[in-house]
């Protein structure tokens, strides 16, 4: 059964329907808020377990036009942003790598790591694109920001992902 | 991008549901179940609204006299108001078993 419909179900209130929702996208979702929360598998729950809630509470908002999972990426990331504001884990744009990193042509990291090092926005785009494979028109209305933007986010994100996993005369 | 980012990046990050899926479920229950106490509290408290505005404003029935309303005064409209009362509780204790609250 398509997402559509299994929606279109829970919106009539079966409950069995918003599970199978749950299990087809949990594994995803949570993938991305774990790269979003620098791999804090506690934080990334808690997001993902509000933002099922949040999506079963206003599931008669999701339109069938879209994908289900971006419509809930779209919730996650909104309450990432809204967790990362309350508790400044960090900037969420323009957070360049710290110099030390730059200047160190022997650094190399694993991926997740350097990761981390990217900013938020950059993490988003590229893990949205490159990861879950969303298109970058799908990745600008989850992250509400231009086409544009996702587009410089995934490059400036590459070059320093090629910096930090290659070192520098990659 | 070079091929060996490309193939780093598309690495499958999904996690195992370990149970995930069940605590999500267990929360939608909770939530339900409090939307329909909380659903059931607005029935009846507008119905109560609704009863002493009838009963004790519009048509002038005191507190003293609503016990006598019931059998002689006015005998429809206090059945009415009986009924409806009645009808609003059984909802409500209806909802709270079918929700398991």
């Amino acid at each position: 059964m398509e997402d559509h419909e299994l929606a279109a179900l829970a919106l009539a209130g079966d409950d069995s329907a918003f599970a199978a929702l749950v299990r087809l996208h949990q594994g995803a979702l949570r993938g991305f808020l774990l790269r979003m929360t620098r791999g804090d598998h506690a934080l990334a729950d808690d997001l993902a377990q509000e933002t099922f809630l949040e999506a079963w509470h206003k599931i008669a908002q999701f339109r069938a036009v879209g994908s289900f999972s971006g419509w809930l990426t779209r919730i996650a990331w909104s309450r990432f942003l809204m967790t990362a504001r309350k508790r400044k884990l960090e900037p969420l744009d323009d957070a360049d790598m710290p110099p030390d990193v730059e200047t160190d042509p022997d650094l190399k990291l694993d991926l997740e790591k350097a990761m981390a090092r990217l900013s938020g926005a950059e993490r988003a785009a590229i893990t949205l694109c490159d990861t879950l494979g969303h298109s970058h028109e799908e990745a600008a209305a989850i992250l509400t920001i231009p086409l544009g933007t996702v587009n410089s986010h995934i490059l400036r994100g590459h070059a320093k992902l090629r910096t930090l996993l290659y070192g520098a005369k990659a | 991008m070079s091929d060996d980012l490309d193939a780093l990046l598309k690495q499958s990050i999904v996690q195992p549901d370990a149970g995930f899926s069940r605590n999500v479920m267990s929360g939608v229950a909770r939530l339900r179940k409090r939307q329909a106490i909380m659903r059931a509290l607005t029935e009846l408290g507008l119905a109560a609204i609704v009863l002493f505005g009838m009963s004790f404003t519009d048509l002038g029935i005191t507190m003293e006299r609503f016990g006598d309303s019931l059998t002689a005064s006015q005998p429809i409209i206090a059945g009415l108001s009986a009924l409806l009362l009645g009808w609003l509780v059984v909802q409500f204790f209806g909802r709270m078993e079918k929700t398991g609250a």
